[in-house]
């Protein structure tokens, strides 16, 4: 038999993964460790040819776009007069509602979350698992669970943590379910990652009661239901509600506020929600 | 072939998928305007199991599939296994191995992405309890395998210069060492 070592060697593979899998599958924490130290080898290298990479990639799109940036330059400039006249307008509007903010301790803005900055190292390359991984780990305070926002909404939530790098599943990812409500009328929904429907570039929301108030349009933000997701964190506007066919709940799609096509940098709020509540983890 | 020779192999392949991969994870999805990203690590499991066998290709395997392992959440062990056994299956025709032929690398590039892929497919339907074929095959399955398939043409030629280069070297070595 030619091939005789090769099939012994795939014999040993196929039992090794298969008990790897099976264990792994049980207590996702057993084989934590190999990746945790991997992360020591792999991250540094990632980090190095992700700005290279990013850099590239931006000064060729910087080219592309250069005609149409100083058409907009022009336009912008007139805008800025007015906006600029029209900000300190809102400014003492704003500092008017933080005095009634304070005044009904309404301070649940989530604003207030203490957040660090990260940089997103390396993607999945072929679409089937929307995760990523971003350049901060252990020590720089990050650990499992902490949700992670771009673009003012929400992106995903830490799913595993090197000392230098954490891996975030987003939300778009079909794993994914975070309960939500709508900000107006605080009816509770649930927001699913689906990949057909992000194609389209919305999510699915589920689960609204047929009775309760929910438009197209409205902004849905995170429930304080949620296990893992802090409360009031924006993450897109609902559109094309509508009441499913046997007429129990409503369903629709949501229209994320974050740009899952080009997340570059990420920010991580550096606390996670427990049964106790919200705490910062290097506290505890 | 020789101990050394075959410890200095082992070393460079694995360095070899460490490179693909990382270009392949942290350089490609980032630049936007290509529709899909060729499975670097993918060519070159097949391509060492159709040049120099079944273990070759397995060991190859091995190392990418590692290298998905620890990059993913997903069960460790799903893409070591996937992998090596890609490896091992182009390694079956290495016996049909012609240096200047590239018609029979595509063929088995194109049957490793498609079983490739489908694994996955088979993987996920598992774990999520949908299917979402059609959606798959257009959006991410097609355009994967025509993107990896363009890319062999060029990465194949390069490895095997590469290995023509470095086969000779290793022989001359052994020839002086005599």
């Amino acid at each position: 038999m030619k091939n005789r070592l090769s099939k012994n060697i795939l014999i040993v593979i196929t039992i090794l993964c298969g008990f790897l899998m099976v264990v792994s599958y049980v207590q996702s924490s057993v084989l934590e460790p190999v990746r945790y130290y991997a992360g020591y080898f792999l991250t540094p290298i990632q980090s190095g040819i992700n700005r290279f990479g990013t850099t590239v990639s931006n000064r060729i799109r910087e080219q592309r776009h250069l005609h149409e940036v100083y058409a907009e330059n022009e336009r912008l400039q007139g805008r800025l007069e007015v906006l600029t006249e029209e900000n300190n307008r809102l400014r003492s509007d704003m500092l008017e509602l933080e005095r009634l903010r304070a005044l009904y301790e309404l301070d649940q803005d989530y604003m207030q979350y203490p957040k660090v900055a990260a940089r997103v190292i390396a993607r999945d390359s072929q679409k089937w698992f929307r995760v990523f991984r971003i350049d901060k780990g252990l020590a720089d305070g990050i650990t499992r669970d902490m949700n992670v926002l771009c673009g003012g909404g929400l992106v995903g939530i830490v799913t595993e943590v090197g000392a230098n790098y954490a891996t975030v599943r987003s939300i778009i990812d079909d794993e994914s379910n975070v309960y939500a409500m709508s900000q107006y009328s605080s009816d509770t929904c649930l927001v699913q990652g689906n990949i057909t429907a992000y194609e389209d570039g919305t999510l699915n929301i589920t689960n609204i009661d047929k009775n309760a108030v929910f438009n197209d349009g409205d902004a849905v933000i995170t429930s304080p239901l949620s296990t893992k997701f802090l409360p009031g964190i924006l993450i897109g506007y609902a559109s094309d509600i509508s009441i499913n066919s046997q007429h129990l709940t409503k369903s629709g799609k949501l229209i994320p506020v974050a740009d899952f096509d080009n997340i570059q940098e990420v920010l991580v709020i550096t606390q996670v929600k427990t049964e106790d509540g919200v705490v910062t983890p290097g506290d505890l | 072939m020789k101990l050394k020779v075959i410890a200095k192999r082992i070393l460079i392949y694995f360095l070899l998928v460490v490179a693909a991969f990382i270009l392949q994870t942290c350089v490609f999805p980032f630049l936007t305007f290509f529709a899909a990203v060729p499975n670097l690590i993918l060519i070159i499991t097949f391509s060492y199991g159709f040049i120099y066998g079944t273990e070759w290709g397995i060991l190859c395997g091995l190392f990418a599939g590692l290298m998905m392992d620890l990059f993913y959440t997903e069960p460790f062990g799903l893409f070591v296994l996937i992998y090596s056994y890609l490896g091992f299956f182009s390694g079956l025709f290495s016996h049909t191995y012609r240096s200047d032929s590239i018609i029979l690398p595509l063929l088995l590039c194109l049957v490793s992405e498609v079983f490739y892929n489908f694994a996955i497919l088979a993987y996920r339907y598992m774990t999520i309890g949908e299917l979402y074929f059609n959606y798959s095959l257009v959006h991410i399955i097609i355009p994967e395998i025509f993107f990896t398939l363009l890319v062999t043409l060029v990465v194949y030629r390069l490895l095997l210069a590469a290995n023509r280069r470095m086969d000779r070297i290793d022989e001359l070595r052994g020839q002086s060492a005599a």
